[in-house]
């Protein structure tokens, strides 16, 4: 307790001590006063009173020597001592204090940013209660390649009822309304949920309350709003609950208000009950659910699935029209939410790891010359009485100074690259994973930063155990070789770890130039986009056919007569925006297909000049005219790819196909155009037709065109508000949404793959760097080493050529061995990148020589400074050197 | 270094005591006045080097044995007065207690002769 008491009062008084000097002072001087008046009362002479005083005070200095003692903590004060002396060491080597600052500063930085973004993305929970459970349930139908589809209602429901392994299950759709009344026309994502969706997902509503089980039925115009709209359009108004949104022209009652972030499904802004009809609920052949359920404790995804599977057999045996050969698959909810970008943030964190080595394989090369550099200059502190412990504690305090450095300067990297790293959160999550500055990576990145250089430092100047006799006339050869070799193992694992990183880098660049390379199908230049759904709903005119067509022909005939536009058109779906829809054909004059094996075709349905406008070649027969409207003949233009697999003798022009139901008729092929990547770049085409806008051949109104594009002459972007403004004379109470240029919207979809492609970039510099700068310091030193042995040599006759090749040769050895380690660890790294990487297959030569060529380059640049050096020596003056 | 500190705490602890002690009976005293009681009491037998008296006065402090604050002297100087707290009470009667004992055992075998051990 004593003990303690004192131990808080001597911090304390770390921060006090001048006061307490001051009061010790002042308390001598008044002593020495009443002793010198107390002799001076005895008799004595005022001088002789003084010094008589003084005498027996003791000495003055010592006695506040041993108060100072007493009253801080010498060991602080030695520390802050250390680090001065430090700080002064390290102005007189500047270089090398800010390499090994700069080196760790990097490190760490990216190190902190990018395990931010796999904590954001990968280790903290979603923001669901029980995520651990909710899991989403897919059809699945291998037969016709149908992976992860959309469960149709009734299946839901048999699964619902005869399920054991789920606490509950819940369903949600996708929709689309436009919001109306006052304010701006504006379409929303929309998602008609189960009333127990948000319950199973341990969501509550922000405000008001959820659907009841009542509410989910057919009639009931209630919603529930995002926290972004009612922030948005109503200024975060407190007594929302109860109010009326107008939904496509009908009045909807808000019950609650969702926290914000909450977007759940996809980007959904609105939730209104899923309200099926009865007839609905007994569909077994459209499948257009989402299905979320929630695993009861103690259930694993492996019975699950199993039990699932039992399901979907019965359904099989009971309706075998539409459950032949359809079977379930259950994925955690996570994981179906991440997606790809699990395996891309893998990738970066292992890419930083890497960096991270190379870094600490750095330093530790630093310290471990410098500890060398200064053998003499401690062996001759030691030999002046130094003790061992203050040398040792003087090499710590180094380098808890250099590391303390690095990390401050790792924090700063790290909060500046923070808006770039957001950009790697894929956007139905970025509504709640936000990558920030997290304390506790950064704390464990600092904390294993100087636990590191703590350990060099230890390392490094185990030079205190250094035997001053032997240090001193041994010159500076000596117990040095070890630590030599040991710096070349460091620096061939940095080169081995380097050729991983460029490699990686190689493809993953590869990669990114082929998609650049692409041939789309069409050209995204100078394009300006925008949508304009048409509501369908029973309320609205554009239920009628002749109403759609209208719209669409007043739009684009007034579009087209703005100055700067050349061209416009309308099409379903835009490419890049949604993979679109397909349906199945029946060929004319074809055998029968065999049972199970359909003609799957993507279906669009355009205006006359929207080839044009998207220059989509015409290879062959013509597209669609005005003229076309009034034609009773079913017309269709098909792609390329679709003319191959049906008609390979290339006469596709003129044939027939209809849908595959015996009441439409037959349509005639007119005109056949180049392949679209319809979907990403990733994807290639595949068969696909077009209608035209103006013949009503009874296509679902999914298919109705939405799509805008218009081709100008310069920015897209500039005529954005004129295109607007036409479409609001012609109808005011229509939304405009997703405006913006074609290029815009492919580049967004690149947008990952260029940001890879750049953060490897830079792994590959940083990395790069380094490993010269391992190579320079290794060689660079041991040129200084071997001054005199290089001296002697050529004072024998060695030829400078020698001398420059040896040192060479040195280097290579080091890099023959790292490449060879770096090659075997690339093939690994490949098998990794393997599903990120498009049109590229293992190592090629390029991206396999390329780096290896860079890397020797580098080796080389940096083996040749420091051997030219020791090539240039004068022997005479290196004979005669230290 | 060794042997060297634990000289100085054996003196230390006598000197401590003997503060407290003189802070005991005499009340609230200033440093100059503690070493003038301690130097007449203990008479020419005790060199006490006046200047270590006030390290053994601060770790006192620290400990909360004694508190201090600024006061006139009797001849009106500034000087800093050292008094016993209540915790130095229960630290003087311990040490008290503990040198007796100490004593006593010393004693005793100074007393014991060759033939008490047969």
């Amino acid at each position: 307790m004593r003990a303690l008491k004192r131990l808080f009062t001597r911090i304390r008084n770390l921060a006090v001590a001048r006061r307490c000097d001051d009061r010790l002072r002042e308390e001598i001087d008044q002593h020495l006063a009443m002793q010198t008046e107390d002799n001076v009362r005895l008799g004595m002479a005022p001088e002789e009173a003084r010094r008589q005083a003084r005498l027996k005070f003791g000495t003055v200095v010592a006695v506040r020597e041993e108060l100072h003692a007493e009253e801080v903590l010498p060991v602080m004060e030695n520390l802050w001592l250390d680090i001065r002396h430090t700080l002064r060491q390290l102005k007189r080597s500047l270089g090398f204090a800010v390499t090994v600052i700069v080196t760790l500063g990097l490190g760490i930085g990216a190190n902190i940013a990018v395990y931010s973004l796999v904590d954001a993305v990968l280790l903290r929970p979603l923001q669901f209660r029980n995520e651990k459970r909710l899991v989403q349930v897919f059809e699945e139908r291998p037969a016709l390649g149908l992976t992860k589809d959309t469960p149709a209602p009734a299946n839901y429901f048999d699964w619902k009822r005869r399920n054991h392994v789920f606490s509950d299950l819940a369903a949600a759709k996708g929709d689309i309304f436009t919001i109306t009344g006052n304010g701006r026309p504006e379409e929303v994502d929309v998602a008609p949920i189960t009333s127990n969706l948000l319950s199973l997902l341990g969501v509550q509503p922000l405000l008001g309350r959820s659907f009841t089980a009542d509410e989910d039925k057919p009639g009931n115009a209630v919603v529930l709003i995002s926290a972004a709209i009612w922030q948005q359009r109503y200024g975060s108004d407190p007594n929302i609950v109860g109010r009326t949104i107008h939904l496509n022209g009908v009045a909807y009652r808000i019950l609650g208000v969702m926290p914000l972030g909450f977007t759940f499904p996809d980007r959904s802004a609105l939730w209104v009950p899923l309200a099926l009809t009865t007839a609905e609920q007994a569909e077994r052949d459209s499948h257009y659910l989402q299905v979320f359920g929630l695993l009861r404790p103690g259930v694993s995804l492996q019975s699950a699935r199993q039990e699932m599977t039992d399901i979907s057999l019965q359904l099989e045996h009971e309706y075998p029209a539409t459950n032949r050969g359809l079977s379930t698959s259950i994925v955690p909810l996570r994981e179906q939410l991440l997606g790809a970008s699990r395996l891309a943030i893998f990738v970066l964190a292992s890419g930083v790891v890497i960096i991270l080595l190379i870094t600490f394989a750095n330093v530790a090369g630093l310290m471990i010359a410098r500890a060398a550099n200064r053998q003499r200059e401690v062996a001759v502190r030691v030999a002046l009485g130094a003790s061992r412990l203050r040398l040792l504690r003087q090499g710590l305090a180094e380098s808890l100074v250099l590391s303390m450095g690095g990390s401050i300067l790792g924090v700063v990297f790290a909060l500046g690259s923070m808006p770039v790293i957001r950009h790697f959160v894929p956007e139905t999550i970025a509504a709640w994973a936000r990558p920030e500055m997290n304390w506790a990576v950064m704390l464990f990145s600092v904390l294993l930063c100087v636990a590191a250089a703590l350990a060099f430092g230890f390392f490094g100047h185990s030079a205190a155990a250094v035997r001053p006799q032997e240090a001193l006339s041994q010159g500076r050869r000596g117990s040095t070789d070890a630590r030599q070799k040991l710096r070349s193992v460091l620096v061939t694992g940095e080169i081995a770890l380097t050729t991983i990183i460029l490699t990686s880098t190689g493809l993953l660049g590869g990669t990114f130039w082929k998609l650049a390379h692409t041939d789309l199908g069409f050209n995204p230049d100078s394009i300006l986009t925008m949508r304009t759904e048409l509501p369908v709903s029973s309320q609205t005119p554009y239920r009628e056919f002749s109403a759609r067509v209208s719209f669409y022909k007043r739009v684009l005939d007034r579009v087209e007569h703005l100055p700067g536009i050349k061209s416009a058109g309308y099409t379903t779906f835009l490419p890049f925006t949604n993979s679109g829809g397909s349906t199945t054909v029946l060929i004319q004059g074809a055998p029968a297909l065999p049972i199970g094996k359909v003609n799957d075709v993507g279906m669009r349905v355009v205006s006359p000049d929207y080839f044009q406008t998207l220059e989509i070649p015409l290879v062959n027969g013509r597209t669609f005219t005005d003229a076309d409207g009034g034609n009773k003949v079913p017309l269709v233009v098909i792609n390329q790819k679709m003319a191959q697999q049906y008609w390979p003798n290339g006469e596709a022009i003129g044939r027939q196909f209809r849908f595959d139901d015996p009441e439409t008729p037959w349509m005639t092929v007119i005109g056949i155009v180049g392949n679209v990547h319809q979907a990403d770049v990733e994807t290639p085409s595949r068969a696909e037709m077009y209608f035209s806008y103006e013949q009503d051949l009874g296509i679902p109104g999914y298919f109705k065109p939405r799509d805008l594009a218009i081709r100008v002459a310069g920015d897209p972007i500039n005529y954005a508000e004129a295109v607007q403004r036409v479409i609001w004379s012609i109808d005011p109470e229509q939304p405009v949404s997703e405006v913006q240029s074609m290029q815009h919207l492919v580049n967004t979809r690149m947008e990952n793959y260029i940001l890879e492609a750049k953060l490897f970039a830079f792994f590959s510099f940083a990395a790069l760097l380094l490993s010269a700068l391992g190579i320079y310091g290794l060689m660079s030193y041991s040129v200084t080493r071997r001054t005199q042995e290089i001296g002697i040599r050529m004072a024998l006759g060695a030829q400078r050529e020698q001398v420059l090749s040896s040192f060479i040769a040195a280097a290579f050895r080091l890099l023959l061995v790292g490449l060879l380690l770096g090659s075997v660890g690339s093939v690994a790294a490949t098998r990794l990148l393997g599903s990120m990487l498009y049109g590229i297959s293992g190592i090629g030569w390029g991206v396999g020589a390329l780096p290896i060529l860079v890397l020797a380059v580098s080796v080389a640049l940096a083996a040749y400074i420091p051997a030219r050096r020791a090539s240039a020596l004068d022997p005479m003056h290196a004979l005669r050197s230290e | 270094m060794n042997h060297m500190k634990q000289k100085k705490d054996v003196q230390q602890g006598t000197l401590a005591l003997m503060v407290l002690k003189t802070l005991d009976v005499l009340g609230p005293l200033h440093g100059y006045a503690v070493a003038r009681r301690i130097e007449q009491i203990s008479g020419d037998k005790l060199f006490v080097n006046q200047g270590t008296l006030y390290p053994v006065l601060l770790r006192l402090e620290q400990e909360g044995a004694i508190e201090s604050d600024w006061g006139p002297s009797e001849n009106n100087r500034r000087a800093r007065f050292y008094r016993l707290t209540r915790a130095g009470h229960k630290l003087l009667d311990a040490e008290k207690r503990n040198w007796e004992q100490t004593a006593a055992i010393i004693a005793r075998f100074f007393e014991v002769k060759a033939e008490d051990l047969a």
